[in-house]
């Protein structure tokens, strides 16, 4: 009667992990629709995730100056001075602006892949981050505005300015989720600005500070220090968003392949609030 | 008055993985250590499987990774199946528990979390999922386990005095 009974268990065990399987692979895609128990589990926790979200930051910050009173004048000194030379930084690329517009507008290159302004539609609206996925696998946010609030799913969230942080995945009523750009599942379309070469830019898992793009050609050159934008030729993602800085470069002597490791421009480990623009229209 | 105990087990199971969820949504970015923060959901299960046995432990495993799953919206039943798992299996170890000794807690959260997070990674390549093996397991699935283990001994006596006081047999070492 055990052995039986054991047996039973067994199936038992196997069919849930086959269904389970099942399950996993039909909810794996991107769905527009989300389940009814979906919503009532992220509509019901947003707020309090907001409100216990938002003590944990207060509580955070005191503990922070309390605890680092001196570290922190010092790091305004630097601040102060950093100010100074961004301010005069600001100024030479207000200069440099005017200039590329101007040669811009006479090669009649207003729509061009590279161009890292005007990328990606109008502005939907700032939402805040009130919670992050609860498991280390799949970075992502979710916000506290949703279709209510006109975003929809494949919308683009940047931080200023145009910095990437990832894109719309599931949307109900008051809340939206992001998937970060460190999300391994992550694959978004790059250009090198400095020399126009192309790759897909992958998140790691559990490496939100790094980021890796996997460049098309075998001679790509990139160097450390240049920027990396969106290419736009992806399905997802716009042209001319800022995605981060090479900070490495790796060739692969055996497959002849070029990786780079990328910093991304947004602190996408620390995201309180984010601009959610229009995707590809 | 048995059913009341189990009814009031339930409540206070369910109360500790809402309020695990919700810690460990909110509070992640100010507790990430090497990008990763802990599991307290996973915690929970453990810890519920070692007082309570098996059927408690895939009980509360599976619960707790419903929850997390309607959280994530992808892959639904990928959390729910590895928290019924790993509560089972430290449910196998029930009986072990005594207050106020951590060993037993420490050395079964330190592997189950290991296990559970092989048990992902495996499900997710089933699925057509290909998380690099090597990266997942040094930058999510150890550091992960230490940092549960780490929180344990912050976990244990709440949890531990809650589920004692709560369940109807009060006694422990019982089979399921």
């Amino acid at each position: 009667m055990g052995h039986v009974d054991r047996k039973v268990r067994v199936i038992a065990a196997l069919v849930a992990v086959i269904a389970v399987i099942f399950l996993m692979s039909v909810t794996a895609e991107r769905r527009e629709q989300v389940s009814f128990p979906e919503i009532i589990a992220t509509e019901v926790a947003a707020p309090v995730q907001r409100l216990v979200a938002g003590a944990a930051d207060t509580i955070g910050e005191y503990a922070t100056v309390v605890l680092r009173y001196g570290r922190l004048k010092d790091e305004l000194g630097q601040v102060r001075t950093e100010l100074e030379r961004l301010d005069q930084l600001q100024r030479e690329v207000d200069l440099l602006a005017t200039e590329n517009q101007r040669l811009r507008s006479l090669l009649g290159l207003e729509q061009a892949v590279y161009a890292s302004e005007g990328a990606g539609g109008s502005v939907v609206g700032a939402a805040e981050v009130v919670a992050r996925n609860p498991d280390n696998w799949f970075d992502q946010v979710v916000l506290n505005k949703g279709r209510a609030d006109g975003i929809s799913v494949d919308m683009v969230a940047v931080v200023a300015p145009k910095a990437l942080v990832g894109r719309v995945v599931r949307v109900t009523p008051s809340t939206a989720t992001v998937m970060l750009l460190s999300n391994p599942e992550s694959g978004v379309g790059g250009l090198v600005q400095a020399t126009g070469d192309a790759g897909v830019v992958v998140g790691r898992p559990g490496e939100p500070d790094r980021l890796e793009m996997h460049f098309y050609s075998r001679t790509a050159k990139p160097e450390p220090g240049q920027f990396v934008v969106t290419s736009g030729l992806g399905e997802k993602y716009p042209p001319g968003f800022m995605i981060g800085t090479i900070r490495q470069v790796r060739r692969d002597d055996s497959s002849a392949m070029v990786y780079a490791e990328v910093v991304p421009f947004a602190d996408l480990a620390r995201l309180d609030a984010v601009l959610i623009m229009s995707g590809r229209e | 008055m048995l059913e009341n105990r189990n009814y009031r087990l339930s409540l206070v199971l369910l109360g500790w993985l809402v309020t695990a969820l919700l810690l460990q949504t909110t509070l992640a970015p100010q507790v990430e250590v090497m990008g990763v923060h802990p599991n307290l959901v996973l915690v929970v299960t453990i810890l519920a499987g070692l007082l309570l046995g098996t059927q408690g432990g895939v009980w509360t495993g599976v619960l707790g990774g419903l929850l997390q799953d309607l959280m994530v919206g992808r892959y639904l039943g990928l959390f729910s199946l590895t928290g019924g798992i790993a509560g089972y299996l430290a449910g196998l170890t029930q009986g072990k528990l005594s207050r106020g000794n951590l060993v037993i807690p420490e050395t079964t959260v330190l592997f189950i979390s290991i296990i559970h997070g092989l048990l992902v990674l495996v499900l997710l390549r089933l699925t057509g999922v290909r998380f690099p093996p090597g990266v997942s397991l040094t930058s999510i699935i150890l550091p992960e386990a230490v940092y549960n283990l780490v929180i344990v001994p912050f976990v244990y006596v709440p949890v531990y005095r809650t589920l004692v006081s709560s369940r109807a047999r009060p006694s422990l070492g019982e089979g399921d």
